[in-house]
């Protein structure tokens, strides 16, 4: 059974205009210690879905589908006092911007110990030394002081760093990290990011990776999962998507990448910008940007399309799978 | 801290100046003293030499001069119609108009808390909305009009509360004369502190309700609940630590304007206190009564916005009043 099961996940917005579907049928498993990547252009819906995990989408969001199957319960149907018991304790997240996740009239030890207190029986002095040990763990210098300051006193990283404590203070088994190197400077992502893999490859910790950065995912996850318009386009183990992406779109993302660039010539880019929830075309909501776009595409929704381990959502990647496995049949 | 009171202590200087002079110069726009002070029998020639004996056809630079070098002394003149001086006069009156205050203020901080913190955590409930349309009713009624309403329901119509007056007091130390050990007392403090509060609890229950509502969405909080904490330690100490902060900036205003509010409430409710006393002066045309309450307000203004300073000192780390490193 896998660490982590996602079944037909559909999240919608209830608004006065109707209700708009932010997710649809998502599905993927995690296993214990895996990481993986959800990556998609702003607006894909990644974040929503890193949240709607934890039944933690704003209001007025909610899971309106499916099941998240977490060590066998439905996350999406535990009531507030269970999910609170997983929050935190079992499944933690790190949030993008270090600046606005701690409390800034909180001291860096009150935010550490509370945490330990809502999930277990333990006095303020046994909390301490674990937060300090935590503090210790994600290289804060001199975590005794430190411990007792407040958020403003700290810089971005070291805010970074400490969100990262109190994500790992009670050993969960997976964490949710939503971008959580986009608002640093960038000559301490890597530091961070670093320092979070290292984290939870000597844990065994379990790690869901929201990011729009490809480089990233393909240096720290073994799984990515690429979403478009609130659906996955394709998912499988990173280094198949990196090296050999089916989906048109996927191929756009990676021909985007800088690294890719042939130099004295303009970037590659995907041309058009990904349609609003509330205007999503017919058909495959790729298709308006599509360069290889067929009839199918504006009409018919793609099914998933197996591709060595990738599932692919894409009427193209179907038809031509369908041509190479039709002459093998004749021939035999 | 000594630098914060040091700084303090000349803004304080340079607000009781201008208040000074704004009041003192006003003096000579309300009217004739001598009218009230002699009888109509006193002669023409009579009131020059009482004018000329009084100081009052002085330069205005001399007059003001004389006045502030006595301020400093602590005689901020003699009150022409109670032949003591203002100062004192006033100061007897200030127990009861801080009483008063003190209840409104009570019930002011004891309602607006936990009704603003309520309506900004279930903002569909009908109970918020009921709040919301009452305390637009509430900002837009006048406080002599409620105060004249409470009076006649409840002490006419029902019989329930006295209407006017202090009660029973009892000596406290200093000659603080104080009703809130009494029975009689508090009874008597309950329809002037429910008018004054009046006007004021609906604002604070709007602007703590706004405050939450926006704390409530902010990452930290967001974040409170992904650590699974309980909900009463997000809203109570998360969010509301944090939108105390604003709350605790107008509220010391409003206590200095509650002050000036008392004006209205004393004199619907007879209640013996300052603002009681510096209508009558107005009537009387004591001017030196009317610039030592002038005096005396702007002082509790001062003395409030810096104690106000103080709390939000302490409630917000990243302020730091003593400039400590």
């Amino acid at each position: 059974m896998p660490l982590l099961e996602v079944k037909n996940l559909d999240v919608s917005f209830g608004l006065r205009s109707g209700e708009i579907k932010a997710l649809r049928n998502i599905n993927f498993t995690l296993e214990r210690g895996e990481r993986l990547g959800l990556v998609g252009e702003s607006g894909a819906g990644k974040s929503v879905l890193g949240f709607s995990i934890l039944n933690l989408i704003a209001k007025p969001g909610r899971i309106s589908a499916g099941e998240i199957y977490f060590e066998g319960r439905n996350l999406a149907e535990l009531s507030p006092e269970e999910l609170r018991s997983v929050r935190g304790n079992r499944i933690s997240m790190i949030f993008q911007d270090p600046m606005m996740t701690l409390n800034p009239v909180l001291t860096i030890g009150q935010q550490m110990i509370e945490c330990l207190q809502a999930h277990r029986k333990i006095n303020k002095d046994n909390a301490r030394t674990i937060a300090v040990q935590k503090l210790k763990q994600v290289q804060i210098p001199s975590p005794e002081t430190r411990i007792d300051q407040y958020p403003h006193e700290l810089s971005g990283g070291m805010r970074q760093r400490v969100v990262i404590a109190i994500g790992l203070l009670m050993d969960p088994d997976i964490i949710i990290a939503d971008e959580p190197t986009t608002a640093l400077d960038v000559t301490i992502q890597a530091e961070i990011m670093e320092l979070m893999v290292e984290l939870c490859e000597r844990n065994n910790v379990a790690l869901i990776l929201i990011t729009h950065d490809l480089g990233v995912v393909s240096q720290v996850t073994q799984k990515a999962l690429v979403m478009y318009a609130g659906r996955v386009i394709e998912q499988g183990p990173t280094r198949e998507i990196i090296n050999d992406a089916q989906h048109p779109y996927t191929q756009g993302l990676m021909n985007a990448l800088p690294q890719m660039a042939i130099p004295g010539q303009r970037l590659n880019q995907i041309r058009g910008a990904m349609p609003g929830l509330q205007s999503i075309p017919t058909g495959c909501a790729f298709n308006p940007r599509c360069d290889y776009v067929v009839e199918a595409c504006t009409k018919q929704l793609p099914g998933y399309t197996v591709s060595g381990n990738c599932q692919v959502a894409c009427h193209m990647v179907a038809d031509m799978k369908k041509a190479q496995q039709a002459p093998e049949e004749v021939s035999s | 801290m000594i630098a914060f009171f040091i700084k303090r202590l000349a803004q304080a200087v340079v607000v009781m100046f201008v208040i000074s002079l704004i009041s003192f110069s006003i003096q000579d726009n309300l009217g004739d003293p001598l009218r009230e002070m002699v009888g109509q029998s006193v002669s023409e020639a009579e009131r020059q030499e009482l004018r000329d004996e009084l100081g009052l056809n002085d330069p205005f630079l001399i007059q003001y001069g004389r006045f502030v070098k006595n301020a400093l002394q602590g005689d901020l003149g003699t009150s022409y119609f109670f032949k003591e001086p203002a100062l004192e006069v006033i100061l007897k009156k200030l127990p009861a108009t801080l009483e008063l205050v003190f209840g409104a203020s009570l019930i002011i901080l004891f309602l607006s808390v936990p009704v603003g913190v309520y309506s900004a955590i279930n903002p569909q409930s009908l109970f918020s909305k009921a709040v919301m349309g009452f305390s637009i009713i509430g900002i837009s009624v006048p406080v002599f009009l409620t105060a004249i309403g409470l009076i006649y329901l409840f002490s006419i119509e029902l019989g329930w509360m006295p209407s006017f007056g202090r009660g029973e007091t009892l000596e406290m130390f200093w000659g603080w004369e104080s009703g809130l050990f009494t029975v009689d007392g508090l009874a008597h403090l309950v329809l002037p502190c429910i008018s004054l509060a009046s006007i004021m609890l609906p604002l604070f229950i709007r602007l703590i309700r706004a405050e939450m509502m926006e704390v409530l969405q902010s990452e930290y909080v967001k974040f409170a609940w992904a650590k699974g904490l309980n909900p009463r330690r997000i809203y109570f100490l998360h969010a509301l630590k944090n939108t105390m902060l604003p709350v605790i900036t107008v509220g010391g205003v409003q206590i200095g304007t509650m002050v000036a509010y008392t004006i209205l409430t004393e004199t619907v409710f007879q209640w013996p206190g300052m603002g009681f006393l510096f209508l009558e002066a107005v009537n009387r045309v004591d001017t030196p009564l009317i610039v030592a309450y002038l005096i005396v307000v702007g002082a509790i203004f001062v003395v409030t916005n810096t104690i106000v300073d103080l709390v939000y000192g302490l409630v917000n780390p990243t302020v730091n009043l003593a400039g400590k490193k």
